[in-house]
């Protein structure tokens, strides 16, 4: 140990008689350990930290697939059966999530609000702040009507008032009693306000169908020493007999059992891994420049260590004293980089997806993330400084004095492992170079995919789905239809609709049979489905391609007619006028709806995400049945509106005109389209900024270590140049002979990195479908001819003072 | 002396040549005032102690370094004030250096290092192969061709760079204590091949502690603080 003390002690003073190799060594290795403290604060949050629920490993989540569909919500009877049968969870929950309009306190507001199954809460394990979770009795059509408020509301609209508790609310035009207070911070899928038990909606029509998938997500705690594949095979067992006893509505369907934590992770996963191997690469380059920095250190010393192998320290004595060395600059550089990940995670906060770190809150700097560091650091210590240990703690007595004696320019074998670190570099910056241009350049093809509507001028309101509650639909339209004529009148309005769903915003899946297939449940496609007014076709901006549109005509009492799009028509109907074909659906309630019109392809979930469903279809929301009215899920109404002019002429005047319709209904999620496009390329644009980011701290880091590689080279070579220059070798073949040298490196690791970066953007273009074209050669070339330029300038300043080398060298003896 | 009528111009002829070394507070005339001929075909070596300014002199004939006051003529042209390719030039068509430190390139074999020179010069590959080892052949180390320097002995290293001196068949050849890293024996071996190159005429300047050694000139030249005191000339051996 008192030996240990005095290695350190004489490292610390070796790296205080460097102190500006000390300090860039130091500087290098907190950007790059402090940019992986960072990148896994956000990794550990999202991706591997316990959700915030006791033993959260036994939570999981059902949904259900279908052969087309891999995850659709369940139908709340199916929930009923998998929660009476089966025998793997000890509670089966379900959550659901609907928008609602609290009015009396002020101005209406519509929230956002989730239902839970009363025994939800428990699953989780967590309790109300304050008051008590839902009794099964309000878990019910007819129970007393109990409200929980989050937090934030609580703070929000009732000033934290602790005597909260018993108070009334009115929501939906109903008074419900507030019996609690969530914790703060409490969230689990949606970003609610406000809890209602789900069973108050077990009576809709849309609860009660088995075909109808009105949001409602099983979250269930397993029993202890149910391995997850028990419970599957549990449920499946349940499954089938489901499909038995239904083979019309569940035929086709299959239960889907993931753990929780994994499913919440997954839309993040593959961006935040992309990230974390960015970094890993900067930190890899910037531990080989910190590896030249020691291995010059080292030659250096070759006397110094030679004089200690002489005075009888052994080597590994030698190496331990140059780790020490190493790790102790490693650690210092890794406090360094945690005082930077500090404002870095701040960063990563501004500049990444809003939904990092998911249900386990902000991002800190934690035990986990600590230990995370010190691992780093000390792995980057030893893998820097092991070479260097090991190359100058190799004591060869004779070449030593060989070498020295007659300046036969050695070390040829000291600076090829120089050489292999700068090969390493460039590779490493190559490669995440080129991902970066692939992944940027993938993001800027999908800003010019056509989205199949004009976002532009085009402008969002949401409208309470269930103005009048209880009242039926149509008294719901009339409100919604009235807002709309109103609307209309406002100058500077060209167009105007509503609709249940809009692209981008909701959507909605509906099934049809494909013609000239036999009527099975398996048979069965779902198709993206709009249910909307005249008018919101037009206002979009799709394009009418045959037929008709939904008009005036087309009112409550009429027949229903469907509208399909492009790839609906050209994929069942290719060589047939699409045009009064017959369909066989749902939502009709006919034996088949006809087809009067074709439009466009509208990009339902944005322009850069993969289409799972490719079909789509438009109904005139006012000729369904009232049954196919009832069953259908509404959140909100999507009233849009396209304008002239400038857009805050549009929003005050729009506010009156819903006000005119019904003053106490709120207009909310009010703002442009183009909101939506840009939210939709929100993850994507971060990670890709972000990626260039690192790429581009990669490429200065290489560049730095090329160029004080070259530099050293040439101090290396002073003697053997100085004897060429001797020899005769013009100023120019001295030039060319460094350049070559360098060149050679820059173009090996230039050749690898490309190799490497196909590899990874492959990983990636599975990892996330459509991000990155692998197979994009143009940027491949471009980031290869770009490290040549910065190649070719890194290693042309060391040649220039290649050929300042005095030749006397060769006379005089250094 | 030998009488300079109707003779060739000198190979070598230095009108006041001097060297002045300016470091931070110190002045250091390091050659004074030389004034030197030397015909083709002569074996000349410099003496005198140590800081008199051999090597100085030596790097000045060599054209590695610039005079600071003086003419140069060699082979009847200045050059004095050449640039430094133009210098390049010369040295790698007309000079020949043999090293006290050998220096030879330790990432080239033999065979390499002698060719280095060659290299500088445009010279087609087959005549480059073949001066290479002519050159080998005369030193008696074709055999070693494709060795590494760190594979000889200091002898055999020395010897290697006599034949990369010769191999451009250089009109002068320079030579600072050539056997000043060597053991008798192998100094002897070294100054046995200069006297047979200087047989087959090749002009030698060489710089010599070793008065046995300085006995194998027809001249010596011996240096005292920069300036040449004494001249004494033998008659050639041959
Ligand atoms: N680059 C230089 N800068 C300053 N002074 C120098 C430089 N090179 C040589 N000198 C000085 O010039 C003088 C002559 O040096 P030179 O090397 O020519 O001596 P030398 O006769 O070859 O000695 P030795 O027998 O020890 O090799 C010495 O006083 C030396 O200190
Ligand atoms: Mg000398």
């Amino acid at each position: 140990m008192p030996a240990l003390f005095n290695d350190l002690r004489y490292a610390l003073r070796m790296l205080a008689k460097r102190p500006r190799t000390t300090l860039v060594a130091i500087f290098t290795l907190a950007l790059a350990i402090g940019l992986n403290t960072s990148i896994f604060s956000a990794v550990y949050a999202s991706l591997l930290r316990p959700l915030p629920f006791s033993e959260p490993d036994e939570l999981m989540i059902v949904l259900e697939s279908q052969p087309d569909i891999e995850r659709l919500a369940v139908p709340y009877p199916n929930y009923l059966d998998y929660k009476a049968e089966n025998t793997s969870f000890e509670t089966l929950g379900a959550m659901s999530v609907a928008g609602m309009t609290v009015t009396g306190l002020g101005n209406p507001e519509h929230l956002l609000v989730e239902l839970h199954s009363h025994d939800l809460l428990p699953a989780f394990g967590v309790e109300p702040a304050l008051g008590r979770a839902f009794l099964p009795e309000e878990d019910a059509p007819s129970g007393a009507r109990a409200v929980l408020l989050q937090h934030s509301f609580w703070t929000r609209r009732f000033a934290s008032d602790p005597d909260v508790v018993g108070q009334k609310l009115t929501i939906d035009s109903n008074e419900w009693t507030i019996v609690g207070v969530m914790p703060e911070g409490f969230k689990t899928l949606f970003p609610c306000e406000l809890l209602i038990p789900l069973g108050t909606r077990a009576a809709e029509p849309l609860f009660r169908d088995r075909a109808a998938r009105p949001e409602v997500y099983l979250i269930g705690r397993l029993k202890d020493g149910v391995s997850e594949a028990q419970a599957r095979a549990d449920l499946l067992a349940i499954s089938d007999g489901l499909a038995q006893r239904f083979p019309e509505e569940h035929g086709a369907s299959r239960p889907l059992l993931r753990p929780l934590q994994e499913e919440l992770a997954e839309p993040l996963r593959g961006g935040l891994l992309l990230l974390l191997a960015a970094v890993t690469c900067v930190l890899l380059i910037a531990a080989s420049n910190v590896a030249n920095l020691m291995l010059e250190r080292a030659m250096t010393r070759q006397k110094e260590m030679l004089v200690r192998a002489a005075l009888g320290s052994g080597r590994w004595r030698l190496i331990r004293q140059l780790l020490v060395e190493s790790v102790l600059l490693a650690m210092i550089g890794g406090a360094a980089g945690l005082l930077l990940a500090l404002w870095g995670v701040d960063l990563l906060v501004a500049m990444g997806p809003r939904t990092l770190g998911g249900l386990s809150g902000p991002l800190t700097i934690n035990g986990p993330v600590l230990l995370y560091t010190l691992v780093v650091a000390l792995g980057t210590g030893l893998l820097f400084g092991l070479w260097p240990a090991l190359y100058a703690s190799r004591q060869d007595l004779s070449q030593a004095l060989k070498e020295s004696d007659h300046h036969a320019s050695a070390g040829a074998s000291r600076l090829r492992a120089r050489g292999l670190l700068v090969v390493g570099e460039v590779a490493l910056a190559v490669a995440l170079l080129i991902v970066a241009v692939l992944s940027i350049r993938g993001l800027n093809q999908a800003h010019q995919v056509e989205l199949g509507f004009e976002p532009q001028r085009l402008l969002m309101a949401g409208l309470s789905a269930t103005p009048v509650p209880d009242a039926p639909p149509a008294t719901a339209m009339q409100f919604w239809d009235e807002a709309l004529r109103n609307v209309l009148a406002i100058p500077g309005v060209e167009a105007a609709g509503w609709s249940a769903t809009a692209p981008l915003v909701t959507d909605q899946l509906e099934q049809f049979l494909p013609p000239g297939v036999e009527a099975s449940p398996e048979n069965m496609r779902s198709a993206i489905t709009y249910l909307v007014s005249p008018g919101f076709i037009e206002t979009l901006d799709v394009p009418l391609l045959a037929g008709r549109t939904f008009g005036s005509q087309d009112v409550a009492g009429t027949t229903p007619g469907l509208i399909v799009d492009q790839e609906f028509a050209d994929a069942f109907f290719p060589d047939q006028n699409p045009i009064g074909q017959r369909v066989r659906d749902k939502l009709s309630g006919l034996p088949s709806v006809e087809i009067i019109g074709v439009v466009g392809h509208v990009r339902q979930a944005g322009a850069d995400a993969p289409e799972k469903i490719p079909y789509q279809m438009y109904y005139a929301f006012a000729q369904l049945p009232e049954t196919s009215q009832q069953q259908v899920r509404l959140i909100f109404i999507h009233m849009v509106v396209r304008f002239t002019g400038s857009i805050e002429d549009i929003i005050e005047p729009l506010r009156s005109a819903v006000a005119a319709a019904d003053p106490t209904q709120p207009v909310f999620a009010l703002g442009p389209y183009s909101d939506h496009v840009d939210r939709s390329l929100m993850a994507r644009r971060s990670i890709g900024g972000l990626l260039g980011l690192f790429a581009a701290l990669a490429l200065v880091l290489a560049v730095i270590g090329l160029s004080a590689v070259m530099g050293n080279v040439v101090v290396q070579r002073t003697h053997e140049l100085g004897v060429r220059i001797a020899l005769g070798a013009q100023p120019r073949a001295v030039v060319g002979l460094v350049i070559r040298q360098g060149m050679t490196l820059v173009g090996a690791g230039i050749a690898i990195g490309m190799l490497g970066a196909y590899a990874l953007s492959r990983t990636i273009a599975t990892l996330m479908p459509g991000s990155v074209d692998e197979t994009d050669l143009m940027s491949y070339l471009a980031v290869a001819l770009a490290l040549g330029v910065f190649g070719l300038a890194a290693t042309y300043l060391p040649a220039r003072r290649a050929t300042r080398v005095d030749p006397m060298v060769a006379l005089r003896q250094g | 002396m030998r009488p300079a009528s109707a003779e060739p111009p000198p190979l070598i002829r230095l009108t006041g040549l001097s060297k002045v070394f300016r470091t931070d507070e110190l002045e250091t005339l390091a050659v004074a005032d030389v004034h030197l001929e030397i015909p083709r075909g002569h074996y000349v070596c410099i003496a005198g102690p140590s800081g008199s300014g051999k090597t100085t002199l030596l790097s000045l004939l060599g054209l590695l370094d610039t005079a600071s006051a003086g003419t140069y003529l060699l082979d009847g042209e200045t050059v004095t004030g050449l640039s430094a390719s133009a210098r390049a030039r010369t040295r790698c068509e007309r000079i020949g250096f043999v090293f006290q430190s050998f220096n030879l390139i330790g990432d080239l074999t033999v065979s390499e290092n002698v060719e280095l020179p060659l290299t500088y010069r445009a010279m087609p590959t087959a005549e480059r192969r073949r001066r290479v080892a002519a050159a080998l052949e005369r030193v008696g180390m074709s055999h070693r061709a494709r060795h590494l320097p760190s594979q000889l002995s200091g002898g055999q290293q020395q010897r290697v760079a006599v034949a990369r001196a010769v191999a451009g068949e250089p009109a002068l050849l320079l030579a600072d204590e050539p056997t000043g890293n060597l053991d008798s024996k192998n100094g002897d071996a070294v100054m046995e091949l200069l006297r047979e190159l200087h047989r087959a005429g090749t002009t030698i300047v060489m710089v010599t502690h070793n008065p046995d050694y300085a006995r194998h000139a027809e001249r010596t030249i011996h240096l005292f603080d920069g300036r040449v005191i004494e001249e004494d000339a033998r008659a050639r051996a041959v």
